[in-house]
């Protein structure tokens, strides 16, 4: 067992390697000057203003050190200062990373909820013009593009009927700190997030709950006479969920990543918007911290993932 | 990650990557002794959604290549005294902001949707194919290297660094494609490596071995021919991914630029408010078509992976 997890850990080595030069090259590829981003078109600029504001922001240096350096700070918790307001990165990306885990979080559990008791339903009638329903409804939701969703809730809830506002986090000149406000303002892309997710769950629970409905055990549960309420929900229940706790694993990434248009058409300040505005205003440690801190949590959430099954399967142990 | 995939083949996948939910195998009438593709192709007949799916997708790559035909006016030209008309006689879905008919725009944004589609899905399939077979025939430090470079990329969140890719490259349809072809191979190449590695030391690669035939050759000639079941499968729900993707970035205006129709393109309209709230016929109709395609590509795919369910062919072979 933990051999395994050291093996499975030292195999995560090269790949957060591979991540940073990833995200390291792919920005530092790009052309265009982000110098040029900063500056004030309208004036002019000498030549060696630029070329002092470059060495400044030490992008004078040759690539590999300058890897180097952006490595040993990021080992220290600095990703470097944003080109556009000159806060540091981290905190830019730990403030958008709560309101992103503000939506997706609560889009999450509402969709578990759903789906879960969905897929039952679905699974319980299987063939009924319901169970029928909730198929083509569930590959409805996953075919939609949720921006067109989302544009519709706006459409009608947030212009038509005035239920909800359009975007943002809060109202100008509100609170912070009002909750109300803020849900008001969740409303909307949470229920737009939630429909495809309960979609996967829907799917997923039913099909769990099928396999185990067809198993000995449920047959034995119901040869020696307990009602079938007994078995659906004491006897099938417990174990079809079992595979649904998996999917919630593997959906870990969602959390993070999962809402990246929604965001731009709500205009909700998370990682994704942040992602889109850093990259249309070529806003470098932006793009860069907030594109890494995505791949560490899917590699993290992996790894927990693995080391999870091998607690619970130990067959995966001796593979 | 690659164990606790392997242990959950209904798995519904990762991230946005991920095709439709577990399939609808039930629905069907398991039968034993589907081999060929004459019995394949009977399974997927009986499936209905997937029978309508493959024929909404036909009448949408007829209406792609005979847009010149179908459409009523010029998608590109501009009319100036008719911005943003209501639908009328003349414009039966009215104009956008710079006087072009919308309806022509519609039909020819299918071309982009579908060559995106298609082309990205090809671009990625080898890419994906090629690495998947020499990890899993290979094995050893080229299987390390390969699944240790697949693990990495498959970390990212897609969506932004082909956002990334697109904007470093200018955004633009071939930029498109080339963004989700590099981003998305890593599903078919471990799907393949799998497949590989179960069929690797099966006897008709033994024998192919035992009358000298070169190892490059067994493994693309004999072992990859018998994984194209599942690759076919992924690379159906892979279609209808890339086209949502195209569809996201055309709309959040990283995508294709106009004057090119595509329906993502005119779904940006909608970003201004004026367009959302008071001319709707501006965007639905895209929106509307594309979550048809998207859904029709969708209930292929499932019908296909009940009709090429591998199990059936081993209970039957």
């Amino acid at each position: 067992m933990f051999r395994y997890i050291v093996r499975r850990v030292l195999v995560s080595i090269p790949v957060l390697f591979g991540i940073t030069i990833i995200v390291f090259l792919l920005i530092n590829l790009t052309p265009g000057d982000p110098v040029d981003a900063l500056i004030d078109p309208s004036e002019p600029h000498s030549p060696e203003t630029l070329q002092a504001l470059r060495e400044n922001l030490g992008l004078n240096q040759p690539m590999p050190v300058r890897y180097v350096i952006w490595l040993r700070e990021l080992a220290h918790g600095n990703m470097g200062y944003s080109f556009q307001t000159w806060r540091p990165v981290s905190g830019m990306v730990w403030q958008a990373m709560k309101n992103t885990l503000l939506l997706t979080g609560l889009s999450l559990v509402l969709a578990v909820a759903i789906g879960v008791v969905l897929g039952i339903v679905s699974a319980l009638r299987r063939y009924s013009g319901l169970d029928y329903g909730l198929t083509v409804a569930a590959f409805s939701a996953i075919s939609i593009p949720n921006f067109f969703i989302g544009l519709l809730a706006i459409y009608f809830f947030a212009v038509k009927l005035r239920w909800a506002p359009a975007g943002g986090i809060t109202t100008t000149g509100v609170d912070r700190t009002m909750v109300t406000d803020v849900l008001r303002h969740l409303a909307l892309p949470t229920l737009v997030l939630t429909f495809r997710n309960v979609a996967e769950f829907l799917r997923y629970t039913r099909s769990s709950m099928l396999d185990v409905l067809s198993m000995d055990y449920i047959t034995v549960a119901r040869a020696k006479g307990l009602r079938e309420r007994a078995v659906t929900s004491r006897h099938a229940f417990r174990n079809a969920l079992l595979p649904v706790l998996t999917l919630i694993g593997l959906r870990l990434p969602f959390l993070f990543s999962g809402s990246v248009i929604i965001e731009v058409v709500f205009t909700w300040p998370g990682m994704g918007l942040l992602a889109v505005e850093s990259i249309s205003k070529r806003d470098y440690p932006a793009i860069m911290g907030v594109t890494l801190v995505m791949a560490l949590v899917v590699l993290l959430a992996n790894l927990i993932t693995d080391v999870s099954y091998a607690v619970a399967d130990p067959r995966i142990r001796y593979e | 990650m690659q164990m606790g995939m392997q242990n959950l083949p209904d798995s519904p996948g990762r991230r946005e990557t991920a095709g439709p939910a577990p399939a609808l195998s039930e629905t069907q009438p398991r039968k034993l002794g589907g081999r060929n593709r004459g019995r394949a192709w009977r399974r997927f007949l009986r499936h209905r959604l997937a029978v309508t799916g493959l024929i909404v997708i036909i009448l949408l790559v007829l209406m792609a290549v005979l847009a010149p035909v179908l459409s009523p006016l010029n998608p590109n030209a501009i009319d100036l005294r008719a911005p943003l008309a209501a639908p009328s006689a003349q414009h039966l879905l009215g104009t956008d902001a710079v006087g072009r008919d919308l309806l022509s725009r519609l039909i020819f944004g299918g071309r982009v949707s579908l060559s995106v589609g298609f082309v990205a899905v090809g671009l990625y399939l080898v890419i994906g194919t090629v690495l998947g077979v020499l990890a899993g025939f290979y094995g050893g430090a080229v299987d390390m290297v390969i699944m240790r470079v697949t693990d990495a990329v498959m970390c990212f969140p897609s969506l932004i660094v082909i956002i990334v890719i697109v904007s470093i490259l200018g955004p633009g349809i071939v930029n498109i494609m080339l963004g989700i072809g590099l981003l998305r191979w890593p599903e078919i190449c471990r799907l393949v490596r799998g497949q590989v590695l179960s069929l690797r030391d099966r006897d008709f690669v033994t024998a192919a071995r035992a009358v000298g035939a070169p190892e490059t050759r067994i493994a693309f000639r004999h072992v990859l021919p018998n994984t194209l079941s599942p690759i076919l499968v992924a690379a159906t729900f892979g279609v209808a991914n890339a086209i949502l993707t195209e569809a996201g970035l055309s709309f959040l205006g990283l995508g294709v630029q106009p004057p090119t129709a595509s329906w993502g393109g005119i779904l940006n309209a909608a970003q201004q408010l004026s367009a959302l709230a008071d001319r709707p016929w501006m965007w639905i109709p895209a929106g509307v078509l594309l979550s048809v395609t998207v859904l029709a590509i969708n209930f292929a795919g499932d019908g296909l992976r009940d009709a090429l369910d591998p199990h059936m062919v081993l209970e039957g072979g």
